[in-house]
């Protein structure tokens, strides 16, 4: 429960499960969380994607849908430029290195564009059949599921925020395969707005979460016993890595600069032995793809910690060489908190 | 189950959390403590912790299908339960 606060702040409570470095942020304002406004452009967004767009979706044939959320990443991509700004920033931070002005100018639009298409798949996805989705999808590596599995331990599936992941979940459930997704609800982001925060997130998990039968989250009191339980059965269990919401974080170099990473599943491994491999999703709810890295060779020391430390390294070089093959379809804009990402 | 071999297997159990979770407590102030989920928030890890913790030492296997969180947030049912498992596995080790 969230209760009004003075004007400019909003008081959260502990049931909001708050990331570490908001949980600083909140001790420092005495109990409340700052926001910056009470309203902003990307609330009416929201609200057209939350109520007409979703419900005319439910009619409207999906190929118009598709060229809908192309219309619209267009339009997102050219009219929002402060926002814009901002990802081009935080990308030129991520790929100094690697990319020249101009191909992250190109890249910051790509990234919009591929935000607002997922968006518009997770219309898509409740709706397409079993037989469409194994026509429009395809897997690469599914051998090295099977080799993982083999050692009927469960397997933890290890990837980043990239834009075909909402299509490939329903179609990994279609052909079958036990996973278990590891996801949150969406907590208070001084970021946001308060309307946002206060009404239209809380909206959104409802709407969204009710089709997502295999979901798991992490504010869930038995989230730990669903997820041993789910691995003793020999199931998967997908995280991502890109995903700064875990009670531990670590501070990893990330494309050489700072970015804290979760660390509980590595515990989680370390634990029950159970092996991790590396999982890709590119492409939309029209061709998509998934892949399935060879399994992590783990470095096995008897240190929890020290396990943690190495291995999260690791893993955080394998989501690195995947963002540069397909940059364009990772979800920058979804991991664009100015509090995780510094110099 | 006599009162005796249940507190035992509660002394058991509390030892394991102040170890395996490496809490700063001492096992009477656990004892007292209904629900576990209030003293370690049931995070994902501590709860595997606790779950492997008590498989060493009970040398028994929790089957998946009793990964219950009703038990293993209430320090009495996890004891009963604990209890039960042991018995059993005595039951099939004298038999075999």
């Amino acid at each position: 429960m969230r209760r009004r606060g003075k004007r400019g702040k909003v008081n959260v409570s502990d049931s909001q499960n708050l990331p570490p470095y908001l949980k600083a942020d909140k001790q420092a304002n005495g109990g409340y969380m700052p926001f910056k406004r009470i309203f902003s452009l990307n609330d009416v967004c929201i609200f057209l994607y939350l109520f007409p767009l979703r419900i005319v979706s439910t009619i409207l044939p999906l190929k118009i849908i598709r060229h809908m959320g192309s219309l619209l990443g267009h339009t997102y991509g050219s009219l929002l430029m402060n926002r814009r700004k901002r990802i081009r920033e935080k990308l030129t931070l991520i790929f100094k290195d690697s990319m020249t002005r101009e191909e992250i100018n190109i890249l910051s639009y790509q990234s919009m564009r591929s935000a607002v298409s997922a968006y518009t798949d997770a219309l898509i996805a409740n709706r397409i059949g079993k037989h469409d989705l194994l026509k429009y999808g395809s897997i690469k590596g599914q051998e090295n599921v099977e080799s993982a599995l083999s050692l009927k331990k469960g397997v933890i599936l290890v990837s980043g925020h990239f834009c075909g992941d909402v299509v490939a979940s329903r179609f990994l459930r279609a052909i079958g395969m036990p996973i278990l997704f590891v996801t949150k609800t969406k907590s208070f982001d001084p970021e946001k707005s308060l309307l946002e925060n206060k009404y239209l997130k809380p909206y959104w998990s409802k709407v969204f979460n009710q089709f997502q039968e295999d979901n798991i989250f992490i504010e869930d009191a038995d989230f730990g016993l669903k997820i041993i339980k789910h691995l003793r059965e020999n199931g998967l269990v997908s995280i991502k890595l890109d995903a700064p919401f875990s009670k531990h974080l670590i501070e990893c170099s990330f494309f050489g600069t700072k970015y804290f990473f979760p660390a509980n599943f590595l515990k989680i491994s370390f634990l029950t032995g159970a092996p991790i491999v590396p999982m890709l999703c590119t492409g939309n709810s029209a061709s998509f793809e998934i892949s399935f890295e060879r399994m992590v060779e783990l470095q096995e020391v008897s240190n929890k910690d020290e396990f943690i430390s190495v291995n999260l390294n690791k893993l955080v070089k394998i989501l690195e060489s995947q963002i540069l093959r397909y940059p364009s379809h990772w979800l920058f804009i979804a991991r664009n908190s100015t509090q995780i990402l510094t110099n | 189950m006599n009162l005796s071999s249940r507190e035992n297997t509660k002394d058991r159990i509390s030892k394991v959390i102040i170890r395996d979770l490496q809490l700063n407590l001492r096992e009477d102030e656990i004892s007292h403590i209904k629900k576990l989920d209030d003293l370690f928030g049931m995070d994902s890890v501590a709860v595997i912790e606790l779950i492997i913790g008590l498989e060493k030492e009970f040398n028994i296997a929790i089957q998946p299908g009793y990964l219950d969180y009703q038990i293993f947030r209430d320090l009495d049912a996890l004891t009963d339960f604990i209890n039960k498992l042991v018995s059993v596995k005595k039951g099939s080790d004298s038999s075999s």
